[in-house]
């Protein structure tokens, strides 16, 4: 598998005035500002290769965002070399810029007041897209997404999950070899999350694009992504596969029981950490590789109805991740 | 490549002028400065002539003005203004095409709807009222529509390079004012420049805005030569490429700037 994406010791450094409070504040940051360092990316490396499906998480203000526009060309790095499908981004070249895409979920790149189609059309004439090409990749996106009843309409009478998926086909009537998706799904209903992911893993499977995307919703990553990257103000922190860290991070499982007589806490504690009791239901924090034989065990000593085994929520391991600095630079 | 990038922009800003048709239409009418101007001086001209103006020549020079106003006037940057506050420069940005092709078609979209309106009325104009004459020869003719290309040349490249300042301060409208009202009165476009005093007038001679609008009202009024109409169209798309170099010269460093601070 060959690298398509490489970052190496990237660092970006911004310089932001204070703004202080206030009428007298304003008055002095009039004649005199202050100027503060923000690291917002520090010293990152990693690579990606072709065709893979890289999540990249982290809390807000840890420095996605900037990366992303590092890697696509929008902001060039204060130190550090990134390469993106052999070329350098910041020089922006239009060779690179025909392979890459960006899609930044809160902002909008269609024509406001006309029909996506119209979009659609300039994206043609800007990319170069060879008439028969753009008519088989437009087809195929309006096939994907379900885009037919659409097309035709103004951009600003669509609901944003409609806007959203015209957005997406904008950003893909090139065929870009890499996609660089911001929060992609934020702000869409359930039915329409999965709708876009579903879109993303067939995109990637047809295609074998390369994608790097951030999202809040764990949903998305879960199902898109066997590989995160872990970015904590400005420090990655964890590079790796999501299962490695779920067991990393929290090596243990939920055991839930149903019994037929009440429990109680005390009874249940020679199994495994007692997590929550309620008369007839108990859940369990068991050891991972101990869960069988605990499994077995209660089996054996209690009236058990049902047990269900289940890993902790990667929502909730993610969070713990950023709340108690599980993993530090 | 670049030209037929050109015409597909040209051709979504064309369906939003007429999806906001109305609006162009009042922007249009909106244009009334000059008629203003010619109102005030049609007063004081009453009994006789300011100057070598009279009664004939002043609604011609406005009629011409208006003209040219609505020919070459450029109002894009506020387009622009909000593209780069708002971060969607950046997706210009990300495309194979420099981003002043799309504000070049944006600011030239208007014009046919103006000719549109602008031909009859001129028309209309020349058969009714007494006095109005405007020139009858061809070259003239010809190096008028060149000097109305120059003269849009010259407005959109200074607006735009007002538009980039916006990469380093946020009050780039404002200079756009400031820019605005300089160019209103060295260009001719509310007095005719033989009317001002002759300091001023000298003073005005060596500034660029003359070539924006009353260069191209004197060609059309007849009041050159076509051998001193020539001349000075040369030196009006002189202008042209100092102010194009300017532009490179903001632009590269604006890139720079706003790739340093945050895009």
């Amino acid at each position: 598998m060959s690298s398509q994406i490489s970052v190496s010791h990237l660092s970006k450094f911004y310089e932001v005035h204070q703004k202080e409070p206030g009428f007298l504040g304003s008055l002095r940051a009039f004649i005199r500002r202050r100027y503060q360092t923000v690291r917002a990316v520090d010293d990152i490396s990693f690579e990606i290769g072709e065709g893979e499906v890289v999540g990249f998480l982290g809390p807000n203000g840890a420095g996605k965002t900037t990366t992303l526009k590092v890697l696509s060309g929008l902001l060039y790095p204060t130190a550090g070399d990134v390469t993106v499908c052999g070329f350098r981004s910041f020089d922006r070249q239009n060779e690179f810029l025909r392979q890459i895409t960006l899609v930044m979920g809160q902002k909008n790149q269609l024509i406001w007041d006309l029909p996506a189609l119209e979009s659609f059309e300039v994206n043609r004439a800007i990319y170069e897209i060879p008439r028969a090409d753009y008519q088989a990749v437009l087809k195929e996106l309006t096939d994907l997404l379900d885009l037919e009843p659409v097309l035709g309409k103004q951009v600003r009478k669509l609901s944003l999950g409609e806007r959203m998926k015209c957005e997406l086909a904008a950003a893909l009537l090139h065929r870009p070899r890499v996609l660089f998706l911001d929060e992609p799904t934020i702000g869409l209903d359930v039915t329409m999350q999965a709708r876009v992911r579903e879109f993303l893993t067939e995109y990637n499977r047809r295609h074998g694009a390369t994608i790097l995307l951030t999202s809040h919703y764990m949903a998305d990553v879960v199902a898109l992504c066997k590989r995160i990257l872990v970015i904590d103000r400005g420090h990655l922190v964890y590079d790796g596969e999501l299962d490695a860290l779920v067991e990393r991070v929290s090596p243990f499982k939920y055991v839930r029981i149903v019994t037929q007589r009440p429990l109680d806490a005390a009874s249940l504690a020679r199994f495994g950490e007692v997590r929550s009791v309620d008369s007839f239901e108990a859940t369990l924090i068991v050891p991972r590789d101990r869960t069988s034989a605990v499994a077995a065990q209660l089996f054996q000593s209690l009236p058990i109805e049902d047990v269900t085994i289940e890993d902790p929520d990667v929502e909730e391991i993610i969070g713990r991740i950023f709340t108690e600095k599980i993993l530090s630079p | 490549m670049s030209f037929r990038k050109f015409l597909v922009e040209f051709r979504a800003a064309w369906f939003l002028a007429i999806e906001y048709r109305i609006s162009v239409f009042i922007w249009i009418i909106a244009i009334v400065l000059p008629l203003i101007m010619l109102a005030a001086w049609l007063s004081i001209a009453q009994n006789g002539s300011v100057g070598n103006f009279d009664r004939g020549a002043f609604i011609s020079y406005y009629l011409a003005a208006v003209i040219v106003r609505n020919m070459t006037g450029v109002w894009f940057i506020w387009e622009m203004d909000r593209d780069i506050r708002l971060g969607e420069l950046s997706f210009r940005l990300l495309r194979p095409m420099n981003p002043i092709i799309h504000y070049m078609a944006l600011s030239l979209s208007s014009k046919p709807l103006r000719v549109v309106l602008l031909v009859p009325a001129t028309i209309l104009v020349l058969l009714y009222v007494p006095g109005v004459q405007l020139t009858e020869s061809p070259a003239l003719w010809i190096i008028f529509m060149l000097s109305l290309a120059g003269s849009w040349a010259i407005l959109f490249l200074t607006q735009y390079i007002i538009g980039l300042f916006g990469f380093w301060i946020t009050q780039s409208l404002s200079l756009n004012d400031v820019w605005f009202g300089a160019y209103s009165l060295c260009s001719g476009y509310l007095i005719p420049l033989t009317l001002l005093p002759p300091p001023l007038r000298q003073a005005f001679e060596v500034l660029p805005f003359q070539y924006t609008m009353s260069f191209p009202i004197n060609v059309l009024r007849n009041q050159l030569t076509a051998g001193q109409a020539f001349g000075r169209l040369l030196i009006q798309w002189v202008w042209v490429l100092v102010f194009y170099s300017a532009y490179r010269f903001v632009w590269l460093r604006g890139l720079k700037r706003y790739s340093a601070v945050g895009a």
